[in-house]
């Protein structure tokens, strides 16, 4: 099975450590959630993959092969990341025209037909298309790329519900028939959840978690009653995050819960929950 | 590469895009030409006017074709999957051939110019090719359609592409390192300092080479290109051969193209491509 390994991957810009030895693994046939706050270094990571930009030290390969300044191994690989590489006085089917130079097993007419699902007139410029029209046009050009790696930061940025669904759908779709691997990098956590088949959660340029979605949710609970109660109960134990409202405390706790007195709820955390504990709370 | 060079030739975004681009620029000349025989015609001009408005004109829109196309070109590329090395050495192919495209281009609408003039009695200047000078009252004629001609023309407009495309690669390698304010001020600079150069002889560089090359300009116009039997007592002797000549300027306009590839290379080989946020 083909894979992608980032090998210790640092990116320091001059006033700004954006990642610090970042170390993970992508296989073929699996989804990830690459998720973090803003400025965690998603966007970073998913350019060293689409060698858009270059680690500072660190490597990218490819079954092996560094990825950097590599056409074979880059031609695996698609990334549509948050900056718009494309221009915008492209027609939409212009850009799959050019796009078959570069990735031979474009499927045109995939792409077609999901710009029919989602309305999209492929003869529109991108220029003419409105914010969330241009992200799902990015959005189809990555899914009908057909190519082993697919990275996609933000693929959901200003589309509207019926379309963010559409969108999970056809992923999800498409990774059946491809078993292309899927890094999705994105701030709707909740929704995509049951997308992710593991999770890679980035914290100010550092990797805190890289483990499979269930087992990364089952990591945590959440201890709910009155505050005295919860104080009580989480007195000794690696509390994540903590909070009050009046009388009442919420806090997530890492590990089991054992020993629950009655005066205490426990539940399991969202992935958006345990990602807003993990990376430093509402704040 | 090749699947860059291929994307460069055969699609929408690359030679087509700067064809577009660079034929809206010569068209665009093309009127201002017809605008000033109008002008000329009406005033009943019967002097000798210069006017530089092909050549330099347009190998300046040459540049700036090939640094919007090229920009545009490298961010789609990159987000195809390909790496700098694969752009920056298909680009050095490609730019030399938009630049010869481009040279004859230019010597094809200075010709139907040409033409046009001179059923109106005019014709855009043979003496120097670079200057291009209305006669209303022209003694010493020579076919503009000689092959001869035109070549060494194409030649001389070449050189001029490849300073303009100099300018162009600067501006393309800081645009991405540094920021495009940089890469505009850098172009402009460099293009000004030709400009000043090449009239003017008074930047200290590139004085000589441009003094040496408007000798061998006028030598070979006097002694080869339009010698005129009927003038015989007016040739020189040619002190350089026609292809000697034609040698010299390609050299040139290569070595310059040289240096600024190299400079674009270095500044465009580990630089980040970013688009709109």
């Amino acid at each position: 099975m083909s894979k992608m390994e980032f090998d210790s991957i640092c990116k320091d810009y001059r006033k700004k450590t954006a990642l610090s030895g970042v170390s993970f693994t992508v296989a073929k046939g699996s989804i990830y959630g690459l998720l973090g706050r803003n400025g965690a270094g998603k966007t970073t990571l998913v350019n060293m993959a689409g060698n858009r930009d270059f680690p500072t030290s660190g490597k990218v390969k490819l079954d092996g092969e560094d990825v950097k300044e590599n056409d074979r191994a880059l031609r695996r690989i698609y990334c549509s990341g948050a900056e718009e590489l494309i221009p915008t006085y492209m027609r939409v089917r212009d850009v799959l025209a050019s796009m078959r130079y570069f990735y031979k097993d474009t499927d045109t007419d995939y792409a077609l037909e999901l710009c029919k699902k989602f309305r999209l007139e492929p003869a529109k410029k991108l220029s003419q298309l409105s914010t969330g029209y241009r992200i799902i046009a990015k959005d189809i050009f990555a899914l009908a790329s057909g190519v082993e790696f697919i990275f996609m930061d933000e693929p959901t940025l200003g589309l509207d519900p019926n379309h963010r669904e559409l969108l999970y759908k056809c992923i999800l779709e498409r990774f059946s028939d491809t078993e292309s691997a899927f890094v999705i990098s994105t701030h709707q956590i909740d929704e995509c959840a049951g997308l992710f088949e593991r999770c890679l959660i980035l914290k100010e340029g550092r990797l805190i978690a890289d483990e499979d979605s269930d087992k990364l949710r089952r990591s945590a609970y959440i201890a709910e009653g009155k505050t005295a109660d919860v104080d009580a109960f989480t007195s000794g134990k690696e509390v994540l995050n903590r909070t009050t409202v009046g009388t009442l405390c919420s806090a997530c706790v890492k590990g089991e819960p054992a020993g629950v007195p009655d005066s205490i709820e426990i539940s399991r955390p969202t992935l958006q929950q345990l990602l807003i504990a993990l990376t430093g709370g509402g704040v | 590469m090749r699947e860059f060079l291929r994307f460069s030739f055969k699609s929408r975004e690359g030679l087509l895009s700067y064809l577009a681009m660079f034929g809206s620029c010569l068209l665009g000349l093309f009127l201002i030409h017809l605008l000033l025989l109008g002008i000329l015609k009406y005033d009943g001009d019967s002097g000798i006017t210069e006017i530089v408005i092909y050549e330099w004109a347009g190998a300046v829109c040459a540049g700036v074709s090939l640094a919007v196309t090229g920009g545009r070109m490298l961010r789609i590329a990159v987000n195809g999957g390909t790496s700098r090395k694969s752009y920056l050495y298909g680009m050095g192919i490609v730019s030399l051939v938009f630049a010869a495209i481009s040279a004859a281009a230019i010597e094809i609408v200075y010709i139907i110019t040409d033409l046009i003039f001179e059923c109106f009695g005019m014709e855009l200047d043979y003496f120097t090719h670079i200057f291009m000078v209305i006669h209303a009252d022209y003694s010493k004629k020579i076919n503009l359609l000689s092959p001869k001609i035109i070549f060494f023309n194409m030649i001389v407009i070449l050189l001029l592409v490849l300073l303009a495309y100099t300018a162009a690669l600067i501006y393309m390698g800081l645009k991405n390192r540094v920021g495009k304010k940089t890469g505009l001020a850098a172009a402009g600079l460099l293009g000004f300092t030709y400009l000043i150069s090449y009239a003017y002889y008074d930047i200290g560089v590139f004085r000589n080479i441009f003094a040496w090359l408007q000798y061998i300009l006028y030598n070979i116009d006097d002694s080869i290109l339009a010698s005129d039997p009927a003038f015989k007592e007016y040739l020189i002797e040619p002190e350089f051969s026609y292809l000697e000549a034609v040698g010299i300027f390609v050299s040139v306009g290569l070595g310059f193209f040289a240096a600024a590839y190299l400079i674009y290379f270095l500044l465009a080989r580990r630089a980040p491509v970013r688009g709109r946020a």
